[in-house]
């Protein structure tokens, strides 16, 4: 029978095929001339054998994106997503056009192996919170793709350390110095006003996500770290915390708060506060303590979690606590940008990020 | 009826389509392999060869796009296989391989282990499991019943479904959205991209070993689209053929899920697509289904990795592809009345 012949010849050329690929395990021959390379232990242990001279670094998701663009942009070998049009607004044209990569989060996420493998980096950076399967999932990727993976830690405390990794990493550790300082001092300065503070000095802070602004970032979880170090509360204490702006409240949960400071992520939202008369009942809004989040590039309170924070810190302590914070805000600002994003920005352009 | 020498000649046409897909997919990728250098590298595997490629080369070729495309053809047919067989035993052309759940019983594991970040491979394992529970409670609820069985056993199938989908949902609602959250979500989409060798080898065995009972009782599966009646009088125990193609039909799904999150439409489309070119007769149909379900993911995987640069998950391609398609059958379908 025919069909059954091709059949059959088919499926034995695929097992060949399979064959071949399971015995791939045998090292390719040996390279013509063998690259200088250097070791460098990453942030979960692990031993990576990186060029000893990095100058393509391709991040792992959005956050590396975002902290490797503060820390080396030029090092850039691509980019995971598109930056946002609020991002654009202040980032560089050159890099908007950068070959897109996609994410990786452990396993069917969209990043493009053949693209990354095509594009050829020195490294591959993943950045974020560990999380217990780190190391095994960075063994897994660099298995595949042949190249090295290393992953550096940052979170909101230890954002210094992970810039002086980066540093350490590309073996420049001029700039990221200056970054990781930056970030120290405004952590140190945060901790040491939020603990001398009084407890019943201490302002509640609602923060109105979504369209309504009845979505909040509850008390203790991850995205809403900001206001906790600052030395506020946040004052939408729920029973279930979801870790997004998942968290939906009612408006009468809102008006029970009664929150002293009211932080809204859009305009849309900010102006809605101010006008509508189911908001006008709350202290927040009569007193005249409603605030618009600076979100260009990137938002100040969480959006990504990541060192847009660090300028979050200044912005709500300037808000709370203006006195123990003692920052010129605009001037602030300026400094920071500069530092991390890279782009001048003037005192009238500060103003209006800020919303002023 | 279309006469047997018809039939053989689309079926060969059916199997140089998949071989032409399978082998036509080495081709297909952001990095760019030119084919020559593509069969030397194949063949340096059993012959020794002068090295003229570089490392990159090979490592796309064997990590990234083999593994690849084998689980594609595998999980292509595997799904079709299913759908095929599931619409025959249910009598009912809408249904479609997670009609009793096995999809959202994995899709819940799968979140879950991603939830509590328990690793790679243990992610795929608990994605299978609950694949499996989620059928075998279906099948346990459906024992008590007396009276039309498959009526009832699609209802508790969409009953269970639901609630491991709601258990998705609250997993998606309290994961942290840095990572967590897109990592279910992009699971839920369904992709190839990151299929490793390893993945092959584990959901490959259990794809296989769900087809083949599915396709040696394909003749069995003719008697049952007229109803368990029928089948009694021909002499078939239907409650122990269908328990068996529901069985291998689970091993299919759960275990394609487990590895590439969920895959959409292949399973409701393509053994419609294999009824047009071949006809009604599950003897012919089932392996036409298998043939065109394999070719058809791998020709949507490829647009996958070759859209963007960055992938675009497959369970959206297959919708977009799918979905059209299904519904100018059903035009197509209504004309002819």
């Amino acid at each position: 029978m025919k069909l059954k012949k091709l059949f059959a010849a088919v499926l034995i050329l695929a097992l060949a095929f399979s064959a071949a690929a399971c015995g791939a395990a045998k090292p390719s021959k040996e390279e013509t001339a063998e690259p200088d390379t250097r070791i460098f232990v990453d942030s979960a242990g692990r031993e990576v054998e990186i060029p000893a001279e990095i100058d393509a670094i391709a991040p792992s998701g959005p956050l590396a994106q975002l902290v490797l663009y503060t820390a080396c942009p030029d090092r850039l070998s691509g980019i995971a997503v598109a930056f946002s049009d609020q991002a654009k607004a202040l980032i560089d044209e050159k890099y908007w056009g950068m070959t897109q990569f996609g994410q990786f989060y452990g396993k069917n996420a969209s990043l493009n192996m053949e693209a990354l493998i095509a594009a050829a980096p020195d490294v591959i950076v993943d950045i974020g919170e560990a999380k217990d399967t780190i190391a095994q999932d960075m063994d897994g990727l660099q298995q595949q793709l042949n190249m090295p993976v290393v992953f550096i830690e940052a979170t909101l405390d230890t954002m210094d350390e992970a810039y002086e990794k980066i540093g350490e990493l590309i073996g420049d550790t001029e700039e990221t110095d200056q970054l990781a300082q930056y970030c120290k001092e405004v952590s140190e300065k945060a901790a040491k006003v939020s603990a001398s503070l009084a407890e019943e000095d201490r302002l509640r802070i609602y923060e109105a996500l979504g369209d309504a602004g009845l979505n909040t970032n509850a008390r203790g979880s991850f995205h809403a770290e900001v206001i906790e170090t600052v030395g506020g509360i946040n004052a939408a204490d729920l029973e279930v915390v979801a870790s997004g702006a998942g968290s939906e409240v009612s408006m009468e949960q809102v008006i029970g708060w009664n929150p002293d400071v009211i932080i809204a992520e859009s305009e849309e939202v900010y102006q809605m506060i101010l006008s509508d008369k189911a908001w006008s009942v709350l202290d927040a809004v009569k007193n005249g303590r409603v605030y618009k989040i600076p979100t260009s590039p990137y938002s100040a309170m969480a959006n990504p979690p990541s060192v847009n924070r660090i300028f979050g810190i200044l912005w709500l302590g300037d808000i709370l606590y203006p006195d123990q914070y003692g920052v010129d805000i605009s001037a602030e600002m300026q400094k920071f940008y500069k530092l991390f994003y890279h782009v001048d920005i003037d005192g009238a352009k500060a103003a209006e990020l800020l919303g002023e | 009826m279309k006469d047997s020498k018809h039939i053989k000649i689309r079926m060969s046409g059916l199997a140089v389509l998949l071989a032409v897909c399978f082998f036509g997919s080495f081709l297909m990728g952001k990095y760019a392999i030119d084919p020559v250098t593509l069969v030397k590298i194949l063949l340096s595997r059993v012959v020794e060869l002068p090295v003229d490629w570089t490392v990159q080369d090979e490592t796309v070729l064997f990590n990234v796009r083999l593994p690849r495309v084998i689980m594609g053809a595998v999980i292509g047919g595997g799904l079709a296989c299913a759908g095929a067989a599931y619409q025959g035993i249910f009598q009912n052309p809408m249904v479609s391989p997670d009609i009793l759940g096995a999809s959202n019983g994995a899709a819940f594991g799968a979140a879950l282990g991603l939830f509590f970040s328990i690793g790679y491979q243990a992610i795929s394992v608990s994605a299978f499991l609950f694949g499996i529970m989620a059928v075998v409670i279906v099948l346990a609820i459906s024992r008590r019943v007396k009276f039309n069985v498959t009526l009832e056993l699609i209802l508790a199938g969409i009953m269970v479904g639901s609630i491991f989908n709601a258990g998705v949902s609250y997993l998606k609602l309290v994961a942290d959205p840095t990572d967590t959250l897109p990592a279910i979500t992009y699971w839920l989409m369904g992709s190839l991209a990151s299929t490793r060798t390893q993945d092959v080898f584990f959901a490959g065995p259990p794809i296989i070993i769900g087809i083949l009972p599915i396709l040696l009782l394909r003749w069995r599966l003719n008697v049952l689209t007229m109803g368990d009646e029928e089948a009694r009088t021909m002499g078939i125990n239907a409650k122990v053929v269908r328990t068996i193609v529901i069985g291998g039909a689970t091993l299919i799904t759960a275990a394609a899920v487990s590895v590439s999150g969920l895959i959409g439409w292949v399973g409701l489309v393509i053994p419609h697509f294999a009824r047009m070119i071949v006809g009604d007769d599950y003897r012919v149909m089932l392996p036409a289904s298998v043939l065109l379900g394999s070719s058809f993911l791998l020709v949507v995987d490829n647009f996958a990795r070759m859209l963007a640069t960055r992938e675009i998950p497959i369970g959206i391609l297959t919708a977009f592809i799918g979905a059209p398609f299904f519904l100018y059958l059903i035009l197509k379908e209504g004309g002819r009345q």
